[in-house]
């Protein structure tokens, strides 16, 4: 299952997203690996983000956080890879503060791999 | 407010406001709700006057099918989820006679989004210029 | 000399368009006007790595904000930016919107 487009509503989504349904699909498949492409390679860095925001008086909590999800996928045993130059777009720390279990391929590194999925889906 | 009064809207006036928001992209396409939640929240924080008129997708924010809350989170049952509709009549409510927030009729109709909160005003798209000429500045924000 | 605030949302993976704009903004700088530009939710992507059109709005004389939330909720880091960058809050951003003399084009 490949991600590639990023960040899509944290205030209007809640579990209806791409990476809760990835849980859902790995669990009703028996099993999926998981890779972030583009801007979505950022959801497997490590994140100090604090998914609030100050409206109307109220302090809205419940935003969706993909950096915590994406924890969640890795914890319940999915494979998530992502592309060395994917990771170097998003500066040169980037490399260095991937979650722990994420795999880094280089270049070219996913689609080597498709042969030996039986199916490739875009998400 | 609610569904547009036609009669009413021949003599009522868009009010003044310093900036008017034209926010045109719809929800679970990228950030721009909420950065434009942000930004409302931000002006109106300055003490501004601040009118967001709501274009295509936008309308259906606060689309009265939303509810308040969003469907229960299996995962965190015990916390109550927001709709935009919440929010955006959280935003209406708390800030009397400095927000407005109105919708395009024409989208609403198209996206079977006609049954709005009440807190918001459909207007026609042939008036929208009425709420141009009534804002200081203009910010179009996203992208049909 | 009019006085920009040009806020790009899209950012680098986003296609061509976002690129274009941050060479509108340079133009301007170059001309002689006082341009900032806010980078906001995708488009702080093009604050970090390559970023070669930030970089070039910088030369050109231009300013270039980045929106602090937009940031950490993509958990980038602030020592990874263009240098020359200013990390600030939307409230930051209203405040320069309702300046006067300030035109606002979001992009």
């Amino acid at each position: 299952m490949i991600v590639e487009r990023a960040y899509r509503g944290a205030v209007e989504s809640q579990f209806a997203d791409v990476l809760n349904c990835l849980r859902e699909l790995h669990r009703q498949s028996g099993g999926i690996e998981v890779a972030l492409r583009g801007l979505a390679a950022s959801y497997a860095l490590r994140s100090t983000f604090t998914a609030a925001m100050r409206l109307a008086g109220t302090e809205v909590d419940t935003l969706s956080d993909p950096h915590a999800v994406l924890s969640q996928l890795l914890r319940d045993g999915v494979p998530v890879w992502v592309e060395r130059p994917d990771l170097d777009a998003l500066g040169q720390s980037a490399p260095g503060r991937l979650l722990p279990g994420v795999r880094c391929l280089p270049c070219n590194g996913l689609v080597a791999r498709w042969a030996g999925y039986e199916r490739v889906w875009f998400m | 407010m609610a569904s547009e009064r036609s009669g009413t809207d021949m003599v009522w006036a868009v009010p003044r406001t310093d900036v008017l928001l034209k926010v045109l992209g719809g929800p679970y396409r990228s950030e721009l709700v909420g950065t434009a939640f942000r930004l409302t929240q931000a002006l109106l924080d300055c003490g501004a006057t601040v009118q967001v008129w709501a274009c295509g997708d936008a309308t259906g924010l606060t689309s009265t099918a939303l509810g308040d809350t969003l469907p229960v989170n299996l995962l965190d049952r015990d916390r109550s989820y927001p709709s935009t509709a919440a929010l955006v009549r959280a935003l209406v409510t708390g800030h009397p006679g400095r927000l407005s927030w109105y919708a395009c009729r024409f989208c609403c109709q198209e996206r079977g989004r006609s049954a709005q909160i009440a807190q918001v005003r459909m207007r026609p798209p042939a008036r929208f210029w009425e709420h141009v000429d009534a804002a200081g500045k203009v910010l179009v924000l996203g992208a049909s | 000399m009019v006085d920009y605030l040009l806020i790009e949302s899209t950012g680098p993976q986003a296609g061509p368009g976002g690129q274009r704009f941050l060479d509108d903004a340079a133009w301007l700088a170059r001309g002689g006007e006082q341009v900032t530009v806010l980078l906001v939710d995708n488009g702080v992507a093009g604050a970090v790595g390559v970023a070669a059109a930030a970089a070039e709005l910088l030369r050109a004389g231009g300013t270039l904000w980045v929106d602090d939330f937009s940031l950490r909720q993509r958990a980038l880091a602030e020592r990874d930016l263009v240098p020359g960058v200013q990390v600030v809050g939307i409230a930051d951003v209203a405040r320069r919107l309702l300046a006067d003399g300030v035109r606002a084009v979001w992009h």
